[in-house]
């Protein structure tokens, strides 16, 4: 398919690729983006889009009952793509984005890009940009790939969930909607979520499906005045923080009775195998400004070791969703689930499963000794070890694994 | 930071009894529009400023705000309005909302009273100086008092606002590093614990004196009191008749 080109193409050129494609391109500075009807990279043969690991372009259920269709006229009747695949409803409004100079990004894109055409034998992506349909693909990848991660990191097999429902313990799959503008997010939280606000938002109905809503202006919006930030980045990183923490929310239908510190550490984990520079909820003060080399977390939790200054295992066992954690906090957190996960003999699988139960129940002190006990056992019938010992194995670790200041 | 609090309404017709006994949705159709303009303005007695979102401006609030710091003075006029923002098929003559509208070449955005009067007709085009005296004079209409005089106070606040914000986040930081890479036994943290507890409180004054310079009372509200007040002495006094 030939695509409308950049301004500096003659205008003969670009009104003739304009007519073939029926693709309308933003102005500079904004516009909104008219998507092309047919994807260009499978031009929807079911046997490219099989390979992909795709079921469907839409029309699908989306959530309430409704239907993509409906769901698309209720959000403002914006350009929007639909995927379905293994384990994902996603529905994306992304606009084209102009790939910046970050060498990080470019190299990650490059890579990920290989994967996608590994798979459909051929494909041609635009060099300095990605166009909605592309970034269809790669948010599919990518939170496919994140679905995987998860079951690798935990030593987990389908036989682990399935009693409870085929997808992590849900019955039904996770959504995830990518919104570029701030309005059709928030008229699908009004709808949908019967929830009011313009960034983001886990959801979910346990036991039924759960995910998470987005918008990139909002993003971008924490950026103001810095040229070259590579908001492709810096978007999937707050997706993959936040799918992450659905994920230990959603596995085995715990109805948000995971332990708080490792859906926080574990969300930390996720992002930053993506990519360690962009962070998403860490303890920040409201109004606290985020320090260039903030993202360098390894020699500020030797700090903390070394100085003895850190929550316990047995502390962080307590923590409940209305606990104020600080950035240290945070660090710690993920500093666990980094041990636990890369590091610690034992069965990891049978540590989830065992701490991945409903909240319990009782008076605010009877059902927070319960949610610690139930946590020791687990690290002693999965890790052979102690909070107390945790702490200390642990400590060890990061005084030899983690650079120093 | 400033921002616009937009609104995103989105129409949801009552479900109408079928002649059976299952209701039935009704066909999307064009609300008259006083019932739309009551529909949008919902139990938010502010008067309106309504953005239509258009393929040009991408939807995002570039329509009403340009580069530089001349936004301010929008952020700040837009507070006493409800804004809302409506999407890019309203232009369809079916859509709910399309009678908004009122020119024939629909204008991008405009103002008007709760009741839909007052109706001005505005375009991203429009010049900031057109934009806030249009603002302005309706504010002076529906609000009492000055919305100038607490624009100007309030501007002056948040100059000192950014100052002590500034100084926080340096103080903070700098708590968060010495905690981090000294411990909490660090000489150096008394001193600042009591500074950044100083500027917290400055936070929290100059915050309440915002919203307290910002609370405009609303022509219409004092009305409806006093002509509530005054149905109740009447018929107090004809019972006491």
């Amino acid at each position: 398919m030939i695509r409308a080109r950049a301004a500096s193409t003659p205008v003969f050129a670009a009104l003739f690729a304009f007519l073939l494609s029926g693709v309308v391109r933003p102005q500079d500075g904004g516009g909104m983006e008219e998507f092309a009807e047919v994807d260009p990279y499978t031009e929807n043969d079911p046997e490219k889009m099989r390979a992909l690991g795709y079921e469907s372009y839409g029309p699908f259920e989306w959530l309430k009952g409704e239907h993509t269709p409906e769901v698309t006229e209720k959000i403002g009747a914006i350009p929007i793509l639909w995927v379905e695949t293994a384990h994902f409803r996603i529905g994306s409004s992304l606009n084209t984005y102009k790939i910046p100079g970050d060498r990080i990004e470019k190299d990650r894109l490059k890579d990920e890009i290989d994967r996608l055409r590994d798979k459909l034998g051929k494909l041609k992506a635009p060099k300095r940009e990605l166009d909605p349909w592309l970034r269809l693909h790669l948010y599919a990848q990518r939170l496919e790939e994140l679905y995987a991660a998860f079951l690798a990191d935990f030593e987990l097999t389908e036989a682990d969930f399935a009693d409870k429902g085929p997808h992590l313990g849900q019955k039904r799959k996770f959504r995830v909607l990518l919104a570029e503008r701030k309005s059709e997010y928030a008229r699908h939280a009004a709808q949908y979520l019967d929830f009011v606000n313009d960034s983001s938002y886990r959801f979910g109905w346990s036991g039924a499906e759960m995910g998470f809503a987005t918008n990139d202006e909002t993003q971008r919006g924490f950026w103001v005045g810095v040229t070259g930030v590579p908001f492709d980045s810096v978007l999937y990183a707050s997706v993959a923080a936040s799918m992450a923490q659905v994920f230990v929310d959603a596995y085995r239908a715990n109805d948000y009775g995971a332990p708080e510190w490792l859906r926080r550490g574990y969300s930390h984990f996720a992002t930053r195998r993506f990519d360690e520079r962009y962070m998403t909820d860490a303890g920040y003060l409201p109004g606290q400004n985020v320090g260039d080399d903030d993202w360098v977390w390894e020699p500020r939790v030797s700090n903390l070791v070394k100085n003895d200054f850190f929550v316990s295992t047995a502390d962080a066992f307590a923590w409940t969703r209305e606990t104020k954690l600080n950035k240290r906090d945070h660090l710690i957190a993920w500093s666990r689930v980094d041990y636990l996960l890369r590091e610690a003999q034992g069965d990891r699988a049978a540590f989830l499963r065992a701490v991945c139960l409903p909240p319990p129940k009782g008076a605010p002190d009877v059902a927070r000794n319960a949610l610690v006990m139930r946590q020791s056992k687990a690290l002693q019938d999965a890790f052979g070890v102690t909070p107390d010992e945790l702490d200390e194995a642990w400590a060890e670790w990061v005084d030899d694994e983690y650079e120093k200041d | 930071m400033l921002t616009i609090d937009w609104d995103y309404p989105v129409y949801v017709p009552p479900e109408k009894a079928a002649s059976g006994e299952t209701a039935s949705k009704q066909y999307r159709r064009a609300l008259p529009r006083e019932e739309a303009v009551k529909y949008i303005a919902g139990d938010d007695p502010r008067p309106l400023l309504v953005l239509r979102e258009c393929k040009v401006c991408n939807g995002t609030d570039d329509a009403l705000l340009k580069g530089g710091m001349e936004n301010e003075q929008t952020y700040l006029l837009s507070m006493w309005f409800h804004c809302v923002k409506v999407p890019v098929d309203v232009m369809e003559e079916d859509h709910p909302f399309h009678n908004l509208f009122t020119t024939d070449n629909v204008e991008h955005l405009f103002i008007c009273s709760v009741d839909g009067s007052n109706h001005d007709a505005l375009e991203s085009q429009t010049s900031r100086t057109e934009l806030w005296k249009s603002m302005r004079k309706l504010l002076a209409a529906e609000y009492e008092g000055k919305p100038d005089k607490a624009l100007k106070l309030i501007s002056k606040v948040l100059d000192k606002m950014d100052l002590v914000d500034e100084r926080w986040n340096e103080l903070t930081t700098k708590r968060d590093d010495i905690l981090e890479e000294d411990g909490p036994k660090s000489k150096k943290l008394p001193k600042l614990e009591k500074e950044i507890a100083r500027l917290e409180k400055d936070k929290e004054t100059l915050h309440g004196l915002v919203v307290k310079t910002a609370k405009l009372e609303l022509k219409r509200r004092q009305d409806a009191e006093k002509a509530k007040a005054d149905a109740a002495e009447t018929s107090g006094a004809k019972a006491g008749a």
